[in-house]
């Protein structure tokens, strides 16, 4: 790796917060607008989580509400398909962390393989498209797909020689056709920061290797992999962050009662319980449990990253 | 550069050509669709199930005039060209300096300050509270309420860090003995050097604030002249919204006007991301030319 | 010498409105800032700010009316930031509202019209006590009235179950025979008699996808419509014995699902339809019924009679309403009313006065309001001003569009003139969502079809032959606890039942008597007793209040 060659400076000096103030006299300036705006605008307002802990009634805002303690928590974890949807958020989650997430990383890497200039423009501009058509339309058109009689069902039931059926309405294959089609609508958008990252490479290194006989496929593995590996490692912890946070409206497009087993989610839950009928304070309890349980994912994260790979988001590079 | 060619390389590249074909014709495929369905007849488009390849009918560009003759349609363009603008400019600039900071080794703030900023990735105060503090700072119904709260966010500062931290710290070190300020190493030195990186952060900058609709909805309750395209879109396609027939009960909507009116569905559509689309491969330009900046010898 | 007498009459009308509007008292003009949907129209804003009608009723009381038109979609969030960061409009349209309008008055936020209805809206007050239904839908349990309600004079069903009259002509020949020997199909028989026409029909017509008959997602329109053939009101309704009832939970159920299953086995039914959950029931996949694939679906109004039809592609429809079929083998005599034939008042249609209005000002307003629930107010806020009405600024506005104009004095006939700027894409004053009496739309001539019939007048006839009474009304008010323990019971039991009622259908669940008790038994488990006692409680507050 490129960057190992410049270890990082000893500190040599005593850190002291008065000696770092007048070392970055400079950075401690810069910061001051960025601490500022994220004081305004993400901490002042999260005192709104206080409402998970009530029974809140928008009106009589949340000084007025009545407080209720952990209700709210229990009434989600007692709810008869609290488990059902918890597992579903994950599995759901993990398969695009698992499937989608690698693919995007392919996919940059399979464009960078394409000498011929115009055909990876081409590809590259034709692969984001599908991210901007609504989901209202993918969605009516993965419907039309799935149907009986539709496309994907002719070519699944011609390879599996099952009997034609809606695709949509069998609960087992609920999860195939979500990572599909999640793929289909966000594999190219995705892999927009790879495709930067790895145009930072060094063509130099590719050079020298491709004059010691490496193959382009060796040469994959051992430059351009490792030369993006701090951007595949920061976007994977970013991701396990957000595991629990399944966007509802592509699910509720899709799902049905009859798929409700395996594609009942906690945000689409919390949509048909909570803001339909204006329970403030259940859907944000819904909302800290996820943030909760994202948060200790994404130390644990960040934890064997750093112990693994070298590269880390919260504690930047380990030292050596 | 040299390439040897073999034959499995033959194989690979027919491989990743055949691929990236097929993925690529799929990729076409629901614009194509959207393209198709905005120029059909309305009366076929309601009878027709699956991809629409061509035009349904007699090809028509009614639904574009009902678009198209919306005044607000232009008023909207303008907005939200300023909003991006402004948003994405300032914004990078910001994310920037937030990136720098966060990445700094011999800074004592840097630690602590990323563990501020990504606390917001994961918790966040709910529209109330939000609302109540955007109020409190005099931005309801004014242009500050959409580009201010939306400059900056955790996701690209992690995303600057990253970059920042592939950097080989030569430069900086090279800087700060030619007696280089912090600014100007961040400017003049680093940020060049990051240029993918950078052009990344401004683009995700510009399509979030394209497709953005909900804090208009929420801030510019009483300035409909300033509300940016998008929001007039959705409430174009609401409005249009074949299921709307229930709510106007008297009985009286004409079914011919409903009819459009899912036409208007993919004419929305079609008015409200073509120009992005074709602003994306300005962009990409400057992919390539990152190539050159990262070829520095170890 | 009749019209010499509606003309006189009409001159003192005329003069009548003209000395309100010179009264002293309103002297100083008021403004009020009001939250209002928006209408189906390019620019709802100028609508209202632009309309003469409104104008007009502004200059009688001295009053200016300031809009904020929410965007489209995000009403009921507005509706809930006005509520929740205390920035109340003084006049606020309820349409979207959740909260419970008397936790809201208690609260401070609206005004309680109760002591200001007799001495401030002697109109409003009248017309409510001639109309029991609609007063004891606004009153709630404490006594109390908070709005001025949206009240339709006659509502029309705006849909129901319709089917395809000319696949039955075509397959027979012209000579339709239901079994039951009635001109129109009623019981289970004559439609198992139909869908096996239509079946046939698309099967010869070389269709790969079509549905003789569509059924919503969740396996049952929860409106009652089908039910209803079985002796079930749809979701919730009352029985013979006065009780409330829970329409998936009954006995009777179980024969609906026998029927269904046999439909769905014989493809009687829509194959995919467990996959259309994004289709509002009412509007299920177009691409069949518009492509000329179906047979019997949730149809509306305006595809009565042949207006789906495609002349120049050959594809002739007559569709016609339906009543469900009557399950005859199991005693069940007539239909079972459906929700949708219902009421006409609710508790979220009209304006509350919010408290940012003082008295003043609430009772100006108030006085104003009043005026749309006279006979003229009604006529002119369904149909625009009258020639003398707006005599002054008539051919302006008419050369703008922005109103009808036209309407002869006096009367509230629908005239072609009005039908001519009609075509100019404008409305009436606020359609359904302002404050005041909907004029009937049964008086106006409006345009008939080649049938020679309204289809409005004609397709409400069918859907609500099988009468009003048994409809669980629902615009019944709860205490906001009840209100709370009936949603979470309410979205538990559904979350269980309408998975298990597809699968029943559908054959993946084996549908047993036993089976069908166990499905009972669960839906008791999850709270079906609590959530009944709870509607029987506030249904039985609801008919006590209508009958004093």
């Amino acid at each position: 790796m490129q960057a190992k060659a410049f270890p990082s400076p000893k500190k040599t000096c005593d850190t002291s917060l008065r000696h770092d103030l007048a070392m970055n006299k400079g950075l401690y300036l810069l910061a001051i607008p960025i601490i500022a705006f994220f004081l305004v605008f993400n901490y002042a307002p999260m005192g709104g989580l206080l409402i998970a802990f009530q029974d809140f009634k928008p009106q009589r805002g949340i000084l007025g509400s009545n407080w209720v303690g952990v209700k709210n928590f229990v009434d989600f974890f007692t709810n008869p398909s609290f488990w059902t949807i918890l597992r579903n958020t994950l599995v759901i989650s993990l398969l695009g962390l698992v499937i989608a997430f690698p693919m995007s990383i392919v996919f940059a890497l399979q464009l960078n393989e394409i000498n011929w200039k115009p055909f990876k423009k081409t590809i590259q501009t034709v692969s984001y498209m599908p991210y901007f058509i609504s989901l209202v339309v993918i969605c009516g058109l993965v419907t039309e797909f799935c149907a009986s009689n539709g496309v994907v069902t002719g070519i699944f039931c011609a390879i599996t020689g099952k009997p034609a059926e809606n695709l949509l309405t069998n609960p087992n294959y609920f999860w195939a056709i979500n990572l599909l089609s999640d793929l289909w609508q966000n594999l190219g958008y995705s892999s927009i920061i790879f495709v930067a990252a790895i145009t930072s490479v060094s063509a130099e290194l590719h050079e020298a290797a491709a004059i010691d006989g490496a193959t382009r496929l060796r040469r994959v593995w051992s430059i351009t992999i490792p030369s993006i590996m701090p951007t595949i490692v920061t976007m994977l912890i970013l991701r396990c962050g957000s595991l629990l946070s399944v966007g509802f409206e592509k699910i509720l497009l899709l799902y049905s009662p009859s798929t409700y087993s395996t594609a009942d989610v906690i945000s689409t839950h919390v949509q048909r319980l909570g803001i339909e009928k204006a329970q403030y304070g259940y859907s944000t309890a819904v909302g800290l449990f996820n943030s909760v349980i994202n948060t200790i994912l994404l130390i644990t994260a960040n934890h064997f990253s750093r112990k693994y790979t070298d590269t880390a988001v919260l504690q930047g590079r380990k030292k050596r | 550069m040299i390439e040897r060619t073999t034959k499995s390389r033959v194989v690979f590249c027919v491989f990743n050509y055949g691929l990236l074909i097929v993925f690529g014709f799929l990729c076409v495929i629901p614009l194509w669709h959207v393209l198709m369905a905005s120029v059909s007849d309305p009366r076929l488009l309601m009878g027709s199930a699956g991809i629409i390849f061509a035009p349904l009918g007699r090809a028509t560009l009614d639904g574009y005039g009902i678009v198209l003759s919306n005044s607000a349609v232009l008023l909207g363009y303008g907005n939200t060209l300023l909003y991006v603008v402004a948003n994405a400019a300032a914004g990078t600039l910001l994310t920037a300096i937030a990136g720098f900071l966060v990445s700094r080794k011999n800074f004592r703030l840097a630690k602590p300050l990323t563990a501020f900023i990504m606390f917001t990735m994961i918790f966040n105060g709910g529209l109330i509270p939000t609302y109540m503090v955007i109020r409190g700072l005099g931005f309801i119904n004014t242009r500050w309420a959409i580009i201010v709260p939306a400059l900056m966010n955790a996701y690209y500062v992690i995303v600057m860090k990253s970059a920042f931290e592939q950097l080989p710290a030569a430069y900086e070190e090279s800087a700060k003995l030619d007696g280089a300020g912090s600014a100007r190493i961040l400017f003049q030195i680093l940020l060049p050097l990051i240029k993918p990186t950078v052009v990344v952060v401004f683009m995700f900058a510009v399509i979030g604030q394209w497709n953005s609709w909900y804090p208009a909805s929420i801030y510019l309750p009483r300035a409909r002249e300033k509300w940016p395209l998008q929001l007039i879109m959705r409430s174009l396609l609401i409005q249009n919204d074949v299921s709307k027939l229930l709510t106007t009960s008297s009985g009286d909507a004409n079914h011919v006007i409903n009819m459009t009116g899912n036409l208007v569905k993919y004419c929305v559509t079609v008015v409200g991301t073509l120009p992005i689309l074709i602003a994306y491969p300005f962009a990409q330009r400057y992919f390539v030319t990152g190539i050159t900046l990262g070829g520095v010898k170890g | 010498m009749k019209k010499i007498i509606s003309v006189f009459l009409a001159v003192i009308l005329l003069l009548g409105t003209l000395q309100t509007a010179a009264l002293a008292e309103y002297d100083k003009k008021l403004t009020y800032t009001v939250f209002q949907q928006g209408d189906d129209v390019p620019d709802p804003e100028n609508q209202y700010r632009n309309s003469a009608m409104i104008h007009y009723w502004q200059d009688m009381f001295n009053i200016e009316l300031d809009w904020q038109i929410p965007p489209q979609g995000s009403e009921s969030e507005q509706m809930n930031l006005m509520l929740g960061t205390g920035d109340y409009t003084d006049i606020m349209d309820m349409g979207f509202n959740t909260e419970n309008l008397g936790t809201l008055c208690d609260d401070g936020t609206i005004w309680d019209l109760t002591p200001y209805l007799d001495e401030y809206m002697p109109n409003y007050s009248a017309w409510l006590d001639a109309n029991p239904d609609v007063k004891s839908a606004l009153f709630d349990d404490s006594g109390r009235i908070y709005l001025a309600g949206s009240i339709q004079e006659h509502p029309k069903q705006w849909g129901g179950l319709v089917y395809r009259r000319d696949i039955l002509e075509t397959m027979t020949g012209g000579n339709v025979a239901f079994p039951s020997r009635n001109a129109e199909p009623t019981t289970i028989a004559d439609w198992e008699y139909m869908l096996d026409l239509m079946t046939q029909y698309f099967k010869a017509a070389g269709m790969n996808d079509y549905a003789g008959l569509i059924i919503p997602a969740i396996g049952y329109f929860s409106t009652g419509e089908l039910i209803s053939g079985f002796g079930i009101g749809g979701a919730d309704f009352v029985n013979a014995e006065g009780q409330v009832a829970y329409g998936i939970a009954e006995d009777n159920f179980y024969n609906y699902l026998v029927k269904m299953k046999e439909w769905y086995e014989k493809g009687y039914i829509y194959g995919d339809f467990a996959s259309r959950s994004q289709d509002l029931f009412y509007l299920p996949n177009t691409a069949l019924t518009y492509g000329g694939a179906a047979g019997i679906w949730f149809g509306l109004v305006q595809q009565l009679g042949d207006t789906m039809s495609l002349p120049e592609y050959g594809l002739m429809m007559e569709v016609e309403p339906l009543v469900a079929p009557i399950d005859t083998d199991h005693g069940i005599e007539a239909p079972a009313p459906v929700y949708l034939a219902a009421n006409r008042g609710s508790n979220n249609a009209g304006w509350a006065i919010s408290t940012a209005c003082d008295e003043e000002k609430l009772i100006r307003i108030l006085t104003a309001i009043d005026w749309l629930y006279t006979a003229e107010g009604a006529a002119t806020r369904s149909m625009g001003l009258s020639e003398e009405q707006g005599a002054a600024e008539l051919a302006e506005y008419t050369d703008k569009g922005i109103t009808h104009g036209a309407r002869k004095n006096g009367t509230i006939e629908w005239t072609d003139e009005m039908d001519a700027a009609k075509d100019l894409g404008t409305y009436e004053f606020g359609q359904n969502r302002l404050p005041g009496i909907v004029v009937d739309y049964k008086t106006r001539t409006c345009e008939l079809n080649e049938q020679g019939v309204d289809p409005n007048v004609w397709g409400d006839e069918v859907w609500t032959s099988c009468g009003r009474e048994g409809v669980f009304p629902y615009t019944i008010s709860y205490t906001a606890e009840e209100q709370e323990t009936i949603n979470r019971i309410n979205t538990n039991m559904q979350d269980y039942a309408h998975p298990m009622i597809v699968n029943f259908i559908m054959g993946r669940t084996e549908l047993t008597e036993d089976a069908f008790k166990a499905y009972q038994q669960k839906l008791h488990d999850l709270g079906l007793d609590e959530y009944l006692s709870l509607r029987q409680a506030a249904y039985d507050r609801y008919t006590a209040r209508a009958a004093d």
